[in-house]
């Protein structure tokens, strides 16, 4: 069995005791940061990267794992509490979490979003050592065409995240493209849309951004209400979950592993919209539909499952191709480029290592996970006291921090503010920003791929059509067009933003 | 008569970036040919779909009859917070993470809707301190903890 | 109001007391960083990677990082580099190309190598080939011309980036042998030939410890080299020259700081830098890379950088290759 001997030489990898101790050190100190309010698995992941600098490669990407998986349940943590997504996957949470918290069940709401995670990240350890490989062996097939048609079925993907209009998450892509070319050409070196700014030479933050919006935006969402505070939140009854608790969470949790897994594969926001249609279905399928939206224990457990299932396998495509399905793993592949690895088909073959400890050192986070933030619950849920008037200036200063420790720059912080202010009025014009934001990351790659495919076919764009990967991708590209611009999709689409805002 | 007063702000937001980008490509930027692209020519056709999808929104605006209330903006809430960020932009280096964070805290608690000086000052320093242990001290960020603005003193 | 007052003092000065004072030693006083303008896997991050432990070393102990930064056939790493403060903490190691070629290939390179670097030292030199995959039907420079003959403007070579040896390499050829074969860029000689292993281009250039692993593993056939005479470690292998008169590059590898880096700090980075190239096991990795180490002082690498600009502005002139 060739999958025991890779998911050996990987524990073998991940148990040695230093391994160990670095992947709890990141689970640990992704949880503590990743639960500051404003600070989401993005910001956390920026500024603990500079921490894995002096490891080894290994070393540093299982940590660099922990930290991926504990700011991610920290995030899961700010938003059953205090309402605030760390990232958009997390959202999600929000309507169900949230409303759990105020009902005073915020402790069972917390387990179920571990325990639902540990689930999906155990099933999902275990699909990518099967999936990784074969898939690494596609890679190499893949030119410029292809990557080219995947990102495209990406960003359509990414119009499903978005309430509202199909025009407008559209019209966000293309907005989010451009604002992504900002910089300097990758093939001429030509600076472009740097509005004479020497700091955009380099690009916009992408941290920057997203705290921006995310950050910023949601406060001053928050600060339009009468009160400008949190509202009360009812007596905390107990911190575990019911036996009927735990019932309800299976089938949930499986369903939710399910989708996640399959969609994290999925470049360009899979492990984003895995949550979204797994708390959907869950809606549709639940004899407790009633109570979704009003504190539904499904409703946390299967997009958190989803999310987790989800990320786990969105390292597939990293690892084996060398893109990343959403934001996150981006930064991982620059701390990867960091340690002079190139994400990629080789990396399989040239540092097997690193690839099956990597793969094993995932299910070990998601059990330290479970380990460290059980009986830390209750400790999350004293959360709940902190005051509305501590809690938002702290989310600024975070925010600032953050952004400013990891580009070292006054600019970056500039723009946190420019992107904040923007982003609260395009929301407010119902412009959804998450396929801004995935428009924004894949821009320079989409537009790097179109130009190397256009040259290797002579200009013809055909090269699209004739290649069968390229072709299949731009058709399931058009089907998702397709099936998420039909009336009633759009219309089940916002009902669940609805629902959410409300 | 404009029914959906968001749809055709949004669409003329849309218009406006497009032609802002597409301007800056068309005129500033070697374009080139279908076959060897110059740095501007994906920008463009971007851009054009840009404003295509913009108008497309303005007129869809002329015929729903959909009227979304917009809400309040907290035009207080927004200064103040942009301030608090671009003070601590500007001044970090010299004030130092002590003063930095006490002073962008206590301008972004005066965002909110009642505001006692007790609560504002008691926020702020918490947080300097609580920063400070944490972000200089355990992640060791290279902020120093009271800049060379007070190093006078 | 007292109380609260009381509290804020008592926490700022708790906290303010304890800061640490600023270390006042001498350079190095903190992380530097090496700036990679290539991906990782490609000559240029191999060779900063091999040199930083023991450069470290040599400056007592310093934390050296090393910064992948791609795009623009490395102009975008250097012109970062150009751009940050001249204290010596963020340097650049590259190969030639973004330094003396791209001036005269690229319309618009953000610095001016002259003006804007200050040379630290070379480090060594490296042969550019001619690879294509083991199964093509190409075997000779000569066939080559005949396919692109055949097929014009169907075929396809990858290089480093525009402004790169490789580029140049290719242009020459298409210039002296009346060939069109369309030049396909890369972020950095790594990806191109990742790509030839695909089949996705028909040809690529490729620095010898790139496309090393490949002809080892079966992958890849080097069908010429593109220098002025045969290499010594492969003396089987044509030259593209011996076809085509004229189609000759050369690649070297310099450390670079941006120009007002204070002497004493040069110096010093120098020192550590021919440190590590006089280490035996350096040496012998550094062989099995297909690389000459050439150690220099910093004025050495000035003068050659003034010598190579000249030398490559007239060629690419007499070539009539356009700037892009």
């Amino acid at each position: 069995m060739e999958l025991f001997e890779h998911l050996g030489l990987g524990f073998g990898v991940a148990f040695l005791p230093l391994n160990l101790f670095y992947c709890f050190i990141g689970v640990l100190l992704g949880t503590v940061v990743g639960v500051l309010p404003g600070l989401g698995p993005l910001a956390t992941i920026a500024m603990l990267l500079p921490l894995t600098f002096g490891l080894d490669p290994v070393q540093s990407l299982i940590m660099l794992a922990g930290i991926y998986y504990g700011s991610q349940y920290g995030g899961s943590t700010t938003a059953i509490l205090v309402n605030l997504p760390g990232e958009s996957a997390s959202a999600v949470t929000t309507i169900d979490g949230y409303q759990m918290a105020l009902k005073g069940r915020a402790g069972p709401a917390l387990a179920a979003a571990a325990l639902g995670s540990f689930f999906a990240g155990t099933v999902a350890t275990v699909l990518v050592a099967l999936v990784a490989r074969p898939l690494t062996s596609i890679a190499l097939s893949f030119g410029p065409a292809e990557y080219f048609s995947l990102m495209v079925v990406g960003l359509i993907s990414s119009i499903a995240l978005a309430s509202g209009s199909l025009l407008k998450a559209l019209a966000m892509i293309c907005f989010g493209l451009l604002v992504g070319l900002t910089g300097t050409d990758i093939y001429t070196g030509a600076p472009r849309f740097t509005f004479g700014q020497f700091e955009l030479l380099d690009g916009i933050s992408f941290v920057a951004l997203a705290v921006g919006i995310y950050g910023i935006g949601e406060i001053l969402r928050n600060l339009e209400g009468k009160e400008g505070s949190a509202p009360v939140i009812a007596k905390v009854k107990s911190l575990w979950p019911s036996v009927d608790d735990l019932k309800r969470m299976i089938a949930p949790a499986v369903r939710g592993t399910a989708i996640g897994s399959l969609l994290g594969v999925l470049p360009g926001g899979g492990a984003l919209l895995s949550s979204f249609v797994a708390y959907n279905l869950e809606k549709k399928t639940s004899k407790n539909s009633a109570e979704f939206g009003k504190g539904a224990i499904e409703g946390v457990t299967a997009p958190e499952a989803a999310n987790n299932a989800g990320a786990q396998t969105s390292f597939v495509p990293m690892l084996a191709l060398g893109i990343p399905s959403n934001v996150v793993m981006a930064l991982m592949i620059g701390a990867m480029i960091m340690q002079g690895i190139q994400p990629g088909p080789n990396v399989v073959v040239s540092n097997p290592e690193i690839f099956w400890g990597l793969i094993a050192s995932m299910w070990i986070g998601n059990a330290m996970l479970v380990v460290l933030n059980l009986p830390l619950i209750g400790l999350w849920v004293s959360l709940l006291r902190v005051p509305y008037w501590i809690m938002f200036p702290a989310i600024i200063a975070f925010s600032c921090i953050g952004v400013y420790s990891v580009s070292n720059s006054a600019f970056a912080v500039y723009t946190v503010t420019i992107a904040g202010v923007i982003g609260y009025f395009l929301i407010k014009l119902d412009c959804e920003p998450a396929p801004f934001v995935l428009g924004f990351v894949l821009g320079p790659m989409l537009e790097e791929h179109l130009r190397r495919a256009m040259l290797i076919s002579g200009g013809d764009l055909s090269i699209f059509v004739t290649r069968p990967i390229s072709a299949a991708l731009l058709i399931v590209a058009v089907a998702v067009l397709f099936v998420v611009s039909r009336p009633n999709i759009a219309k089940r689409r916002q009902e669940v933003f609805v629902e959410e805002e409300s | 008569m404009i029914s959906d007063r968001k749809d055709a702000a949004a669409g003329l937001f849309f218009i406006a970036a497009g032609l802002l980008y597409g301007g800056i490509a068309w005129f500033m930027l070697p374009i080139g040919s279908a076959l060897r692209m110059g740095p501007g020519y994906f920008p463009i056709v971007l851009s054009g779909l840009l404003v295509l999808l913009g108008a497309a929104i303005v007129a869809r605006a002329f015929v729903h009859a959909q009227e979304m209330p917009f809400g309040a903006v907290p035009w207080r809430a927004l200064g103040l917070i942009s301030l608090a960020t671009t003070v601590f932009a500007a001044f970090i280096e010299d004030l130092g993470m002590i003063p930095g964070v006490f002073v962008t805290t206590a301008i972004a608690s005066l965002a909110g809707r009642k505001i006692r000086l007790s609560r504002v000052l008691v926020a702020s320093a918490l947080m300097a301190v609580f920063c400070t242990l944490v972000f200089s001290y355990a992640v060791r960020l290279p902020i120093p903890v009271i800049g060379p603005f007070f190093s006078g003193w | 109001m007292r109380a609260v007052l009381k509290f804020l003092a008592t926490a700022i000065l708790t906290v303010g007391v304890a800061a640490p004072l600023a270390a006042q030693e001498n350079y190095p006083e903190r992380d530097i960083t090496i700036v990679a303008p290539y991906p990782p896997g490609a000559l240029t991050d191999g060779v900063a990677r091999l040199l930083q432990p023991k450069m470290a070393e040599k400056l007592g102990g310093a934390t050296i990082l090393i910064d992948n930064k791609t795009g623009a056939g490395g102009a975008l790493g250097v012109g970062q580099v150009v751009r940050s403060k001249p204290d010596g903490y963020t340097l650049v190691m590259a190969v030639n190309a973004p330094i003396v070629m791209a001036p005269s290939l690229q319309a618009s390179l953000p610095y001016d190598p002259e003006t804007d670097l200050k040379g630290i030292g070379t480090i060594g030199e490296t042969y550019l080939s001619l690879a294509v995959p083991a199964d093509s039907p190409i075997k000779t420079v000569d066939d080559v011309i005949r396919m692109a003959k055949e097929n014009p403007g169907k075929m396809t070579f990858g290089s480093a980036g525009i402004g790169s040896a490789h580029h140049i390499a290719g242009e020459l050829l298409n210039k002296y042998a009346g060939i069109q074969i369309t030049h396909v860029p890369f972020q950095g000689g790594a990806p191109a030939i990742q790509n030839l292993v695909g089949k996705q281009i028909d040809m690529s250039y490729g620095t010898l410890p790139t496309v090393h692993t490949f002809v080892e593993s079966g992958d890849l056939r080097i069908i010429a080299m593109a220098e002025p005479k045969r290499v010594a470690s492969h003396p089987d292998i044509p030259t593209v020259n011996e076809t085509v008169q004229g189609v000759e590059t050369s690649t070297w590898l310099g450390f670079f700081a941006p120009a007002g880096t204070p002497d004493e700090i040069v110096s010093k980075l120098n020192e550590a830098l021919n440190y590590a190239l006089s280490q035996p096991d350096v040496q012998e990795s550094m062989e099995k890379l297909g690389l000459v180490p050439r150690p220099s002082t910093p004025q050495e690498l000035d003068e050659l950088v003034a010598k190579d600009l000249d030398f490559w502005a007239k060629a690419i002139e007499t070539a009539g290759i356009p700037k892009q």
